[in-house]
């Protein structure tokens, strides 16, 4: 049908450690599955984990799921864990969950990497 | 015990001789005497009811001279010879109302009083007039002594039967004629009156009367009685007061304008009058008055009669005015338990409820219209068998009943097996139909089930009409389980509910008032929606003629479909249905016109859809069904279990899905459904 495939990015950069996802597509119940899998195992190196949604038209209840995996994932291992680039309708769905209480929210990676970096 | 009614029909006769003989006696010769004796006897010579017995009157000289004729002297009549003095005899040929009405001692005895009458004109024959006189006058008296004191059980038996009568009567306007003609031939007025007060639907006091002996016209120009001396005994209830006299009485004419009585009241010299008192309250509720031209006509007997018939009429007029109060009350009490029906959006919807033409208590009949989730709309229709106060609050308790289950979104048969079960736990065993009809906007569909109601119509949207007549099931109380019905019910089809006071008919059979109605309610849905209202009340008038035996309702439901849009897909269990359903939801709310609602509608589509695939694995079917105001998703799958929402621990993975469209929605819910459920949720479409 019309629903563009999920794609998934990941970079790992150095000094600090920081792992960076780029998502794109819209992420339900069918499309989730498959970043889960992508990221099985990530923060690799620990540090930062971002999770950019920038190119994320959409996400449901599995994506927030994903993504408290991957907020506890980076905490094990010492890490924090951001969300970049929520359109109005994810930043919604993490707002009424209260899941902005346990993610921290930026607009975008590179104010990530500043705060990071400083 | 025929004594008293032959007293009193003897006594009538010889009043009514008596009568005769004074009108002959007073005209100036004998042919005018003879005529008023003939006119006279035929107006005064009545029955227990005050009806003629006497259809005719002819006087002759025999042989052969005709002296007067009064009434319809066709045919035999009785003849009836009396030597008139020395000459000729007089021949009375008295022609009674029928054969036989009239007793040959009565027909004796008035021929007898126009016989005396005419001797004060037969100037030879005076010896014979006294004699005769005399002999009438004993007879007068001796009747009327028989009937004062000597035969207590004739006072007895008369004032039974009056009683009996009047405390049998409910309908206030008969009784009161009934007690005052009763008490006028009892006291031999010569008119009566009974003014009674009453309380008007606002609680305020006012009087009525009727008049008996004498014709309306007579006193229509007066205005009521007022608390004048004469009359302030009666009308505190003080006690009876007699007069032989009234215009000699010390309390009489102190009152301005009149002084006495206005100018044209018909003249009273004897007066009785007795105050009717509630036997319950104690409250004055009204008091006879009796007249008689001449003076002492009223005995000591006449107000022991008179008293006791204002007695038996106080205990009616109490029944009838607490009779009244309760039948109020009813009807106050049906009319706040039937709902307001009120608008629903995209129907027409006409209401009618018309109590019983004939008797007088409410019935059990209802109507309702109930607004379930996700836009669809219950329609329905009963009736209580009984009247009256029981059967209006088992109405009231059933509707409610329906109206609480129907909230739940139960199915139509469910909601009649719930409702029958807890109407066998209530008072009373009256039997309970209903028909319950659910119209479901997505679907296009009604379904309904029925409980021993009469059969519904439908009519497609150009107007032809199917009774949906397949058996009736069992009534509510007896019935456990109630089969439902699918049937279709595009965009302008119209629905018909009604109850059996409109199609039962003396002389007619049921199935055949049912196609009249199925044929009159063609024309109704044959107009355009806007003469549905009038065109309903022409059918009802049409169908009963005006004269229904029973309570009537009627709900006419047409579907208008103005802003209603609906649209359906078919799920499956893959792993892009939801990215599928998302773009379905997208293309039509766009091409609906309503972009406000689709981040909401995404979210909620997804999440039920979700659902439905990995909590059930069978998903059915999505439909959209836009109204003027909310769009409506919802979700078939073939898995009977309710969803429920969690509440998950902020770190806990899953069980978010219903708390986001928890969040999303206005409302959502799920209703069961034969194959399975549906869950549903509601977007508002603007803002």
């Amino acid at each position: 049908m019309t629903s563009a495939p999920v794609t998934i990015d990941v970079e790992h950069r150095t000094g600090p450690a920081l792992t960076v996802v780029r998502v794109a597509g819209e992420l339900d119940f069918g499309s989730t599955p498959r970043l889960t899998a992508a990221l099985a195992g990530e923060p690799r190196d620990g540090g930062a984990l971002v999770l950019d949604l920038t190119a994320v038209g959409f996400c449901d209840s599995s994506a927030l799921g994903a993504m408290i995996s991957l907020h506890k994932a980076a905490a094990e291992r010492g890490g924090r864990f951001y969300v970049t680039g929520a359109n109005p309708q994810v930043l919604s769905a993490i707002r009424v969950t209260s899941l902005d209480r346990l993610f921290l929210i930026r607009p975008d990676v590179g104010t990530v990497l500043a705060e990071v970096a400083g | 015990m025929t004594g008293g009614a032959d007293g009193a029909r003897r006594l009538r006769a010889v009043r009514a001789a008596g009568a005769a003989r004074r009108a002959a006696e007073a005209a100036p010769d004998l042919v005018a005497g003879a005529a008023r004796a003939a006119e006279t006897l035929l107006a005064e010579l009545v029955d227990d009811a005050g009806r003629p017995l006497l259809a005719g009157v002819r006087l002759r000289l025999s042989p052969g001279a005709d002296l007067a004729t009064a009434g319809h002297t066709t045919g035999t009549g009785v003849l009836v010879d009396q030597p008139l003095g020395d000459g000729p005899a007089l021949t009375a040929e008295l022609h009674p109302v029928r054969p036989g009405a009239c007793a040959d001692d009565v027909l004796r005895t008035a021929a007898a009083g126009i016989r005396a009458g005419l001797l004060a004109h037969a100037g030879d024959a005076a010896g014979h007039r006294d004699a005769l006189r005399d002999q009438l006058d004993r007879a007068e008296a001796a009747l009327a002594e028989h009937d004062a004191g000597a035969s207590r059980p004739d006072l007895l038996d008369t004032l039974q039967s009056i009683g009996r009568r009047l405390t049998s009567q409910l309908d206030l306007d008969a009784l009161v004629q009934d007690a005052t003609d009763a008490a006028v031939v009892a006291t031999g007025a010569a008119f009566g009156a009974f003014f009674y007060n009453l309380i008007d639907d606002y609680g305020e006091s006012y009087t009525l009367y009727t008049l008996s002996g004498v014709p309306r016209s007579a006193f229509e120009r007066f205005p009521m009685p007022r608390n004048t001396e004469v009359f302030a005994p009666t009308f505190a209830g003080a006690g009876t007061v007699r007069s032989d006299d009234i215009t000699a009485d010390p309390r009489y004419g102190h009152n301005a304008p009149h002084a006495g009585m206005p100018e044209g009241h018909l003249p009273v010299c004897s007066y009785l009058a007795v105050p009717v008192v509630s036997p319950s309250s104690g409250e004055v509720l009204g008091g006879f008055f009796f007249g008689h031209p001449e003076r002492a006509r009223f005995t000591a007997r006449h107000e022991e009669l008179a008293e006791g018939i204002a007695g038996y009429a106080a205990i009616a007029l109490d029944n009838a005015r607490l009779y009244g109060r309760q039948r109020a009350m009813a009807t106050e009490l049906q009319r706040s338990m039937l709902p307001v029906i009120g608008t629903v959006p995209g129907f027409q919807v006409v209401g009618r409820y018309l109590p019983a033409a004939t008797g007088s208590e409410v019935g059990g009949d209802w109507i309702d219209v109930v607004e379930l989730p996700a836009g669809r709309t219950a329609f329905v229709i009963g009736d209580v068998m009984g009247r009256g106060v029981p059967a209006a609050t088992v109405m009231g308790q059933v509707r409610t009943a329906i109206r609480a289950y129907a909230l739940l979104d139960l199915p139509p048969g469910q909601v009649l097996a719930h409702v029958s079960e807890l109407a066998a736990a209530l008072s009373g065993h009256q039997f309970i139909t209903c028909v319950y009809a659910v119209h479901d906007p997505a679907e296009a569909t009604i379904t309904y089930a029925n409980a021993g109601h009469l059969p519904p119509a439908v009519a497609d949207p150009d107007g032809r009409v199917t009774v949906l007549d397949e058996r009736l099931g069992m009534p509510l109380r007896v019935g456990a389980a109630f089969a439902e019905r699918e049937v279709p019910f595009p965009p302008g089809a119209s629905l018909l509910l009604y109850t059996d006071g409109l199609v039962e008919r003396r002389r007619r059979a049921l199935p055949d008032t049912v196609t009249d109605l199925a044929a009159a309610w063609r024309d109704v849905v044959s107009r355009p929606p806007e003469e549905a209202e009038a065109a309903c009340d022409a059918l009802i008038r049409g169908l009963t003629q005006g004269r229904y035996d029973d309570d009537v309702a009627l709900l006419h439901v047409r579907d208008l479909a103005a802003d209603r849009r609906t649209a359906a897909m078919a799920l499956t269990a893959d792993s892009d249905v939801a990215a599928r359903a998302r773009q379905f939801v997208r293309d039509n709310l766009q091409r609906w016109d309503a972009a406000a609602a689709v981040d909401r509608a995404l979210m909620i589509v997804t999440e039920l859809v979700a659902n439905a695939v990995r909590h059930t694995g069978a998903p059915v079917r999505l439909r959209l069904h836009a109204g003027a105001h909310r769009l409506v998703i919802a979700v078939a799958d073939a898995d009977h279990r309710t969803p429920r929402r969690h509440d998950p621990d902020l770190l806990e993975e899953g069980h978010r899905g219903l708390l986001l469209v928890d969040a999303f929605a206005a409302r959502w819910g799920s209703r069961p459904t034969p194959d399975g459920k549906v869950v549903w949720a509601e977007v508002p479409l603007h803002g």
